[in-house]
């Protein structure tokens, strides 16, 4: 199955040069829908706003509903083309991965609510291949698995016919290499690359719906499957249908041996995760193989330079940090319960967010491991509060300095690869750490949970609980205010010293910035740091605020929905995060706009994957860059009666 | 006159193809020394070997007797080589003076840290201003790169690397795309490089602007230096002729010849066969 969806990934790659993190969820989607289909006979549509279902047949078959889901998958595929990537053809690296985030978003919210999941799968999955088992050189076989093997091996057997000796297969390789030299000879890329998303997903939908009975069908896993997926796909170049089935028939069997092995392995610690660690221990060899073949600098004739969100810059450290004091003091000794709670959620976020401007802000390293390195700081507060007896102010503060070692050791990969591959390391980090370490009993007392002591400072109770209206305690806000507004002091610092500066350097052009003198690696390495600090502290503000921690506060799909919110808010400035952080789940404004009922984080992760998309495509800059550039404008335009000479 | 830059044998290969065979080069210091040669010749990748952005497969690199090799970027900055790029390469979201205070300040490691700490420090900026008067860019100072016309934008890059006072720069086709009153005003800021202590090696197509200002001239072709001299020299030199300026063209063109060998008033040579984007 993951060679099924690297080798979608390949060619929507090969197609329109676009990585589509949202591929593995698309499929569980077109998955779901098949299972639906068979049981109820109805077709679920994957656009929230029209009618959910449409009714097909009373008692599909398994020939009319895997046909029907296919092309179900394929129209999925040609619509995610036409209104979310060929938009964008032309838009940076970040913005393509922002959309395709917001798209992932949307279908797993989409999953969610449109089929009943909650508490476990409600289909019966038959296995629609051959049952049994076969003995190949003394180890057994499960046939199904084998001939799901062959089937993604015919099916790469024929993409790889299809690309060499068709005249489509041959269009598309014309237009990867050179679209407008495609366009005059007559062919249209748009339309090929539309074929190619259809083909692609349902290529990825079938995969997942034949591979359901073996692998399982879980809102929560199977769309992470992206990451495998992607690792092969990546070691097989982005471009080769052989290599990268090879790529990923061999993770695949490199993390079932692993199971068996960590199953059977009776030396092993307790301590050691065992499912984690066959879901982890392949990404660290892949982590290492990216970072091996990359190269520390870009080399010449290598696309450099990316458009950015713009970082306005900051001439004053003391009005921001002031009004959110003074608006943050307001709103704790003013708001009743549940705003109190919005606000503080908001701020916490904020904390959160602030980690993604430095490092992907400032410096355009794209991270997506700031929630898991903020986990780590979670847990490690705990963990220090309650079994070393470490008091409150320094276990947080040791915890934070943990994080902000695990940020470094995040930023390696960063150092040889950049773009989108480096996106894909840093989710592979981070779903290692999930795995080996948030699993791991040692750390996190396993998948049960930990308790949060509670902050305490000289007999002063800061921590959150508190009877009736007296939850969330206002000294607890006070905690999270006198943290963010001296991390927006931090960042504001940074922004305006030497510091801030390479770090925009390094941002616009690495060459260039190694060529004056600029130590790029301690640029990139330093700002992995001073992000993981600021994660690591909004990760000890988050514990506090839940005061129980499992594997499933810091999961990966969060970190996405976050970069997603900084980036539409802008993610070039301090502000930018600030406005993210209101505008975040649960947050400040969710709380005053006074939503209730439990369905609301979907309809939020939905609506956030399609503004996502949307401002991906209209807004690039962010709501603050675009507020930016607006008053720069309106500026230069009453300053300047007469332009200043504009062309040499 | 000592010899700053000394490049002994340097060879590079990309997949194959032998870029650089061999090439030995001296700079005197204090001097502007010329590098021509037609498309593909190996240029900019001497550039790149020399400054440590291309790994190079054997030959040694020294300036002032101290090894270069193996050296990353930034370090052979900080030894006093830096360089332009034939794209500028300017930072687009930094002002005209930011981007200039960011090649000079040469900061310790622990400053990373300490700049979120503490209030940002007030940058002495006496070198930048200094540089941004010399070559008259002072008033142009807090404008982004995109604001500014492409004469000044050149100016800019070569501005930035040489604002932190190096031993040595090497300037990667500073007079491309710029008209001939622009290319004049480069001359003069280049031809006062040396007065300030610097050394130039300057790659460019333009032929009466690397005829007029340099002391020397090294023409390499097909990756291998064939011929070195004065300017007067090496303009006659009939290995020089042959692959760089056409096996037709005379040594002393009049109408139809290329304008490399002349005084030629369009100032904008081009090499036969190129094609700048």
């Amino acid at each position: 199955m993951i060679a099924a969806l690297a080798l979608g990934l390949v060619l929507t790659y090969r197609a329109s040069g676009v990585v589509n993190f949202a591929h593995a969820a698309v499929g569980m989607y077109v998955a779901f829908a098949y299972y639906e289909l068979r049981q109820s006979g109805e077709l679920v549509l994957p656009v929230l706003g029209l009618p959910d279902r449409v009714p097909i047949v009373d008692r599909p078959t398994v020939l009319t509903a895997l046909v029907t889901c296919t092309l179900l998958a394929a129209a999925c595929g040609i619509l995610i083309h036409g209104l979310v990537f060929r938009p964008l053809r032309d838009a940076p690296a970040l913005g393509r991965v922002v959309a395709s985030l917001g798209l992932f978003l949307y279908v797993q919210a989409l999953v969610d609510l449109r089929f009943r999941t909650r508490g476990g799968t409600t289909f019966q999955i038959a296995s629609m291949l051959p049952e049994g088992s076969v003995r190949i050189g003394g180890v057994v076989v499960f046939t199904d698995r084998f001939v799901l093997a062959g089937l993604v091996t015919a099916a790469t057997a024929l993409l790889w016919a299809a690309f060499r000796w068709t005249r489509v297969g041959l269009a598309t390789r014309a237009a990867a290499a050179s679209e407008k030299g495609a366009l005059l000879t007559g062919l249209a890329p748009d339309r090929l690359a539309a074929l190619n998303w259809a083909v692609a997903t349902a290529l990825g939908g079938v995969a997942v719906v034949l591979a359901a009975p073996i692998a399982g069908l879980d809102p929560g896993l199977t769309s992470l499957l992206i990451v495998p997926a992607l690792a092969a796909a990546l070691l097989g170049g982005l471009s080769g249908f052989w290599a990268t089935l090879a790529a990923g028939l061999g993770i695949g069997m490199l993390q079932a041996g692993i199971s068996r092995f960590a199953t059977t392995a009776d030396w092993l610690p307790d301590w050691v995760p065992k499912g984690g660690l066959q879901q982890g221990l392949p990404f660290l060899a892949i982590l290492a193989a990216m970072t091996w073949r990359g190269s520390s600098l870009p080399t010449r004739g290598m696309e450099v330079t990316d458009h950015h969100q713009v970082a306005p810059p900051v001439s004053r450290s003391w009005p921001l940090p002031l009004v959110v004091a003074t608006a943050g003091t307001i709103g704790l000794l003013g708001f009743g319960s549940e705003w109190r709670l919005g606000l503080i959620v908001s701020m916490v976020s904020a904390v959160l967010c602030l980690s993604y401007v430095v490092v992907t802000g400032f410096v355009g390293q794209i991270s997506l491991a700031q929630l898991a390195i903020a986990g780590v700081a979670g847990f490690l507060t705990a963990r220090l509060g309650t079994q070393a007896g470490i008091p409150f102010p320094l276990a947080p503060a040791l915890a934070v300095l943990a994080a902000g070692a695990v940020g470094v050791l995040a930023g390696v990969p960063a150092l040889r690869i950049r773009g989108m591959t480096l996106a894909i390391a840093t989710l592979a980090f981070a779903t290692t750490t999930e795995e080996l370490v948030f699993k791991s009993s040692a750390f996190t007392a396993g998948l049960g949970g930990t308790t949060v002591p509670r902050p305490e400072l000289f007999g002063l109770d800061l921590g959150i609980q508190g009877r009736g209206d007296a939850y969330p305690r206002v000294a607890f806000g006070f905690l999270v205010l006198g943290v963010l507004v001296a991390l927006i002091v931090v960042a504001l610092n940074l922004r305006r010293a030497g510091t801030g500066r390479r770090w925009l350097a390094v941002r616009a052009n690495e060459r260039a910035a190694a060529a004056a003198g600029i130590d790029v690696r301690l640029a990139k390495l330093s700002a992995f740091a001073w992000s993981a600090v600021f994660a690591g502290a909004g990760g000890v503000l988050l514990a506090y605020q839940r005061t129980e921690l499992s594997v499933q506060s810091f999961v990966v799909v969060q970190s996405l929905a976050l970069l997603a919110l900084v980036y539409v808010a802008g993610i070039g400035s301090v502000t930018g995060a600030l406005v993210a952080g209101a505008l975040s789940i649960g947050g400040i404004v969710t709380a005053v706009l006074g939503t209730g009922g439990g369905r609301t984080a979907q309809y939020q992760f939905a609506v956030t994957g399609v503004a996502l998309i949307l401002s991906a495509i209209h807004n690039p800059q962010g709501l603050v860059g675009a507020l930016h550039s607006w008053r720069q404008h309106r500026r230069a335009r009453r300053r300047a009666p007469e332009p200043v000479e504009a062309a040499g | 006159m000592t010899t700053l830059l000394s490049v002994r044998e340097l060879t590079v290969r990309y997949e194959g193809l032998l870029a650089l065979d061999a090439v030995d080069l001296e700079v005197t210091e204090r001097t502007i020394a010329g590098l021509i040669g037609p498309n593909g010749a190996g240029k900019s990748t001497l550039i790149d070997a020399v400054t440590g952005f291309t790994p190079t497969h054997a030959g040694h690199v020294r300036l002032a007797d101290r090894p270069l090799d193996g050296l990353p970027p930034h370090l052979r900055v900080r030894a006093g080589l830096t360089r332009t790029f034939q794209s500028l390469e300017l930072f687009d979201d930094l002002t005209v003076r930011e981007n200039l205070a960011v090649a000079c300040s040469r900061p310790r490691w622990w400053e990373a840290v300490m700049d979120g700490l503490r209030r940002p420090p007030v940058a002495d900026d006496r070198a930048v201003a200094a540089t941004l008067e010399a070559l008259g860019l002072a008033d142009l100072a807090d404008a982004l790169p995109a604001e500014l016309p492409n004469g000044p934008r050149h100016l800019v890059a070569i501005a930035r690397a040489v604002v932190g006072q190096p031993r040595m720069v090497l300037l990667d086709e500073p007079a491309a795309g710029l008209d001939q009153r622009e290319t004049q005003l480069l001359a003069t800021s280049l031809r006062r490089l040396p007065d300030l202590g610097i050394t130039v090696l300057l790659v460019d197509h333009d032929m009466s602007l690397v005829l007029g200002v340099c002391d020397t001239v090294c023409v390499l072709d097909l990756g291998r230096v064939i011929a070195t001299g004065p300017p007067s020299v090496v303009r006659a030199d009939p290995a020089v002729i042959t692959a760089y300026l056409g096996t037709a063209a005379e040594p002393e063109p009049d109408t139809a010849g290329p304008p490399a060998a002349g005084p030629d008033p369009s100032g904008t040579g081009q090499a036969p066969g190129e094609d700048r984007p």
